[in-house]
């Protein structure tokens, strides 16, 4: 866990709004597979927070930025579809102008979206701390898989799910293979 | 030879008789009431600092000969209100810290000794015998260097960096500290600073680069030098006290595989001779003395039990003394006069709590002080018996077990945390006593990888994770049920031992009957790979040194991956917000057993870390879950010895901390499935507010098959049992003739049983009764005189108006007082009686029907919910001259909701209105979706006073649900 300063947005130039437009995560929001273009992957991640957040922004092949945030929720899940490729998750920006830079070389938070998967990338989990805040991406694949249980079960019938955050982890391996091993039990069973 | 055997049998009778009967885990689980002894340097007086009455923080000042005691400081506990600290800092002066204030106190004992009775001043600081000065300078003292007059050590923090001053009391109450001379230098950033045998401050320690520095205080210059740098990977290092100039007494295990207390010399940086080593276990601690500067005493655990070995002649004679004089006790000074001659002593076993003994060693003479729990007196704990077990490696496994003599059959292995450097020790354990007053034997292991065995046993558990760890513990397991006969066996344990459980229930299927895991790892790649902080090699290094190598990690060494073969019932406890074990490792261990459909049953508590609740509450709660889940699941009902009421109060009491726990938002997700089943529980214990409560779950059929009969059966039990509010109910029952039979005589004889039962409430119910003659003469005088006297009788003002309604709807004509009632109604201008003449039609409009979403206290619940609520009304505007505008009127209403379709009474209700002159009003009748599940007809008639009917109309509304 690493420590963040906290930002203050002073100057905006058109310049800047113009070159470093991010568009906003199109959350799905229906049980179907969306999924278009081949090149394409499905990106999820969890957001939780004790603080007022406005908007996060992801760097990569697509500049993304992810709004909408239910500040009632103690955790935002959020699934669109990205072009495949290298993403990093690169600042928080907060209500009044304020941001986090999340620029520590020491503690990444970059991740990979492949095609035609659903790729979890863990859970921001952002803490205010008296002066700065404390951010780390968290692996929580089992609370992400009961989302998807719970929201998108045709979705996750459909398309696999890998963990494409920090570290290895075939959680999601171990689930699909004791799903088969249960299906062939029945099976036998009838 | 019939002699003996009768014998026998009496005794084993008596002993069973004689046991102790549950204890309730509010009595373990709690604060001690006296928390320490520090005696003045003569040793003539002695500062105790306890907790008063549970709510008071005191600190008193005793003299031992004669008994005098007198409060110096005592202050009401709250927060952030406590005492922090207190140091003597000569033979009159105390330095205390308490709230945000920091004090010195000067004692006056002549004055004190003058005193006749306990001095109970209101005030914070008793003035009769202490004069204080308060300490403006922020910072704490460090060292009280008791035994140097009236000097110490004051540490402070400026701009970030730590300092220290040796100071005197008026050095410090100038507030100018620049003018005394600092002691320098401090050590970068010191962890801490320690003391050597002359209690003065000698070493301290910092960390640079990963690794500890230990310093030594040159004492002629003033100076730090750095004498030892431990890495990660070395040994253990403590300085313990100076031998000789330039030599110190050190505790380390660098030269060998126990630690043991060694001589090391400053300027070479070398280790020189043993100076003492047991051999089997490590030395935890060493005393060298002050004068001859040789060691006096070395403290180890023998077999968990704390024991101190002294080497001088005379040390050893006291030690034998102490011995006699405590015998089975583990004991260790806590203050101690200076040529350590008297000292306070705190002696404890694993069935006793814990004493203060004073003892001067010159006399010989103990005198007992207090006790650590003041209420552990009442109970009689279990006593441990120690085993030892030889593992398949041949090593010597030591293992502690708590079997009570009356048990129920049922052994808890309890694996401990860690699992590398910790260790189970033979002390007082509040959890094993609350098992045990139970009937579970539960049984603690020094597995290999414990501390206080050895470098070489920590090391043979290093990568054992469900391996050999879990093979010591079976063979320890099979030693004792080869000793005990045990009818059902479980695991149970935290952090590294809830681990462990799932591990044992999935490697000896036979053996095991449930488990119990609690804040643990299920899956241990996951501890490399839990977040982008955790994956770098620092973290990784850390943790691969007790694990192994994530690569080597065998898929057999994960619980989650043996779920299919665990087949007994399961407990799963985890705390939310558990940064240690983390709490995926427990999400993810809940979603696998899930799958397999496995019997399991979860506590995942919110704003809850790695097993450390922040209130002695939640931990009464997770015991008496814990208990709960292993009666049911082994079909335990009780000890064949145990007081059976004092045990179904107990259990009464637990199954309704577990029901309200799921009943209002807190630690735990709300359900009230879970709550009412322990209800049940609770009921079936005679619990009466269990059985109030589930009567009105039964009553109003929410979560639960709405079922009168078996409602009202428990409230007349409840009501039987003395519950107040379960006769006031039956009270309002009987008076509304609602699903039963309307008996007034009935319900003014349960409100008078609630009124004795202690309700306020029913006092009101009462004086309605009284005033409407309901089941009781009516007593217009009483009932007046009542009201002309409300505020003396704390009558409120909608009690009043409910009195008038009652006497306006009911009865009026009968009213001897009618013309005094008038009288007091307009005197105080309460409201105008009404008559049919002064009204006119249009002044009522059409029924209005709407339906609005509300989030609301729903009905028997304290937590709120959304609700739909219908809402049935009729506008009025009332603009009749012959009032005053703005002035309230009397109306009388009458709601009724009839079944559309049989013609049924559902609902009915009548009160007076106040609407204003020239206003608009509503006649509202809300109810919420959940009340009546029928299609009905809604009726509102209004009348004047003098009874003429002005409106009267009907609505047809559909309540069914969803409607």
């Amino acid at each position: 866990m690493s420590n963040f300063k906290i930002y203050i947005f002073l100057i905006i130039t058109p310049f800047f709004i113009s070159s470093c437009a991010y568009q906003p995560l199109r959350a799905i929001s229906v049980d179907k597979n969306v999924l278009l273009a081949a090149e394409d992957g499905y990106l999820f991640l969890a957001l939780a927070t004790d603080i007022g957040i406005s908007s996060v922004e992801i760097d990569g092949p697509k500049r993304i930025e992810i709004i909408n945030f239910n500040k009632f929720e103690k955790r935002n899940y959020f699934l669109g579809v990205v072009p495949k490729g290298q993403y990093k998750i690169s600042k928080i920006n907060l209500w009044g102008n304020r941001f986090y830079l999340l620029d520590n070389e020491d503690l990444p938070f970059s991740f990979t979206v492949k095609p035609e998967t659903i790729n979890y990338v863990g859970e921001v989990r952002l803490k205010r701390l008296d002066s700065d805040a404390s951010i780390e991406l968290i692996n929580r694949s089992s609370l992400a898989l009961e989302y998807l249980d719970e929201k998108f079960p045709e979705l996750l019938l459909n398309r696999s799910i890998k963990y494409e955050g920090p570290g290895n982890d075939s959680f999601f391996n171990a689930i699909a293979d004791n799903r088969k091993k249960i299906l062939l039990k029945k099976e036998v069973v009838k | 030879m019939k002699i003996v055997i009768l014998i026998t049998s009496l005794s084993v009778f008596l002993s069973n008789f004689l046991l102790s009967d549950a204890i309730p885990s509010s009595e373990l689980f709690r604060s001690p009431d006296n928390f320490s002894f520090k005696l003045n340097p003569s040793s003539k007086y002695t500062a105790h600092h306890f907790y008063r009455d549970g709510e008071t923080d005191v600190i008193e000042l005793m003299n031992i000969e004669s008994g005098a005691k007198h409060d110096i400081l005592k202050i009401k506990t709250g927060k952030k209100s406590k005492i922090w600290n207190y140091y003597w800092i000569d033979e009159n002066t105390m330095y205390i810290s308490y709230n945000a204030k920091r004090v010195f106190v000067d004692l006056d004992f002549e004055k004190f000794e003058k005193l006749k009775t306990d001095y109970t001043s209101k005030e914070i600081i008793n003035e009769g015998f202490t004069s204080t000065k308060v300490i403006k300078v922020k910072g704490d003292i460090l060292d009280s260097l008791r035994y140097n007059d009236n000097e110490f050590l004051f540490q402070r923090k400026r701009r970030g960096k730590s300092e220290v001053y040796k100071l005197t009391t008026e050095q410090l109450l100038s507030n100018d500290l620049v003018v005394v001379k600092r002691f320098k230098p401090e050590i970068p950033n010191a962890i801490t600073y320690d003391t050597d045998n002359d209690g003065n401050i000698s070493f301290g320690y910092n960390i640079v680069d990963s690794k500890i520095l230990y310093w030594h205080l040159d004492r002629v210059n003033e100076e730090w030098k750095l004498i030892y740098t431990l890495g990660v990977d070395d040994f253990y290092f403590k300085p313990v006290g100076v031998l000789s100039d330039g030599v110190l007494a050190v505790i380390t295990n660098s030269e060998t595989d126990l630690k043991v207390v060694m001589e090391y010399n400053l300027e070479q940086r070398e280790f020189g001779d043993i100076l003492y080593q047991h051999s089997k276990y490590d030395i935890d601690s060493a005393r060298i003395s002050i004068e001859s500067k040789e060691l006096i005493s070395v403290s180890y655990q023998e077999q968990g039990r704390l024991l101190t070995e002294y080497f001088s002649e005379n040390d050893v004679v006291l030690e034998n003394q102490l011995k006699e004089l405590l015998p089975e006790k583990q004991f260790f000074p806590v203050s101690r006069n200076k040529d350590a001659s008297v000292f306070i002593l705190f002696a404890f076993a694993s069935n006793d709590s814990g004493q203060f003994y004073w003892f001067d060693a010159k006399t010989e003479k103990l005198v007992f002080l207090n006790s650590y729990f003041n209420n552990h007196k009442n109970y009689e704990f279990t006593k441990t018996e120690l085993l030892n077990v030889k593992n398949k490696n041949g090593q010597n496994i030591e293992a502690i077990l708590t079997k009570p003599i009356s048990g129920n059959g049922v052994l808890i292995v309890s694996p401990h945390g860690g699992p590398i450097g910790v260790r189970n020790i033979d002390g007082f354990s509040r959890g094993n006593q609350y098992y045990a007053s139970r009937g579970y034997s539960i049984l603690n292991i020094n597995f290999r990888g414990s501390d206080g065995f050895g470098k070489e046993f920590v090391k043979s558990g290093r990568g054992q994770f469900g391996k050999n760890i879990e093979a010591d513990i079976s063979s320890v397991v099979r030693h004792v049920k080869n000793k005990y006969s045990f009818k059902n066996t479980c695991s149970m344990g935290t952090s590294y031992g809830g681990y462990s459980s799932l591990m044992l229930i999935a490697q000896n299927p036979d053996e095991y009957d449930c488990a119990i895991a609690k804040y643990g790892v299920y899956d241990l790649p996951l501890i490399f790979n839990r977040s982008n902080a955790k994956v770098k090699d620092r973290y990784v290094k850390m943790m691969t040194k007790p694990i192994g190598e994530e690569k080597y990690l065998t898929k057999e060494q994960s619980p989650i991956n043996l779920a299919e073969e665990m087949n007994v019932p399961i407990l799963l406890i985890a705390g939310e917000e558990d940064d240690v074990a983390g709490f995926e490792q427990s999400n993810r261990m809940k979603y696998v057993l899930k799958q397999f459909d496995k019997d399991l049953e979860t506590m995942f508590y919110t704003n809850m870390g790695h097993g450390y609740h922040n209130n002695w509450k939640w931990d009464w709660h997770e015991y008496a879950l814990i208990d709960d889940f292993m009666r049911r699941k082994l079909n335990i009902i009780s000890r064949n010895n145990t007081n059976r009421k004092n045990f179904e109060k107990i259990m009464a009491e637990e199954a309704m901390m577990l029901s309200d726990g799921f009943e209002f938002k807190n630690k735990v997700k709300i359900s009230r499935k879970r709550s009412i089943k322990y209800l049940k529980i609770a009921a079936e214990s005679n619990s009466p507010r269990a059985m109030y409560n589930l009567a009105t779950y039964y009553f109003d059929g929410i979560d639960i098959e709405k079922d009168f009969h078996k409602s009202f059966s428990l409230y007349e039990s409840a009501s039987k049992l003395g519950w107040s509010s379960s006769s006031a109910f039956l009270g309002k029952l009987f008076r509304d003739g609602k699903l039963v039979k309307k008996d007034l005589k009935m319900s003014y004889n349960y409100y008078l049983l609630a009124v004795k039962q202690g309700s306020l409430r029913s006092k009101y119910d009462l004086f309605r009764a009284k005033c409407s003659g309901w089941g009781v003469e009516r007593d217009a005088a009483f009932c007046l005189s009542v009201l002309e006297n409300r505020e003396e009788l704390k009558l409120s003002n909608w009690d009043e108006d409910r009195v008038i309604s009652d006497v306006l709807l009911d009865g009026w004509n009968s009213f001897e007082y009618k013309d005094k009632l008038l009288k007091y109604l307009q005197k105080d201008g309460l409201f105008n009686l009404s008559k049919a003449d002064d009204f006119k039609a249009e002044e009522f409009g059409p029924i209005i029907t709407k339906t609005n979403t509300r989030k609301l206290t729903s009905n028997g619940t304290w937590h709120k919910k959304i609700v739909k609520i219908r809402n049935i009304g009729v506008d009025i505007r009332i603009d009749n001259n012959q009032f005053d505008r703005l002035q309230e009127i009397g109306l009388k209403i009458y709601w009724s909701i009839t079944e559309k379709e049989s013609g049924a009474l559902v609902d009915e209700k009548s009160y007076i209105l106040k609407p204003k002159v020239d206003k608009d009003t509503r006649v509202r009748y809300n109810v919420n979706d959940k009340k009546f599940n029928v299609e009905g007809r809604v009726k509102l008639i209004i009348k004047a006073l003098d009874d003429v009917v002005l409106y009267s109309n009907y609505v047809d509304f559909n309540f069914k649900e969803g409607a």
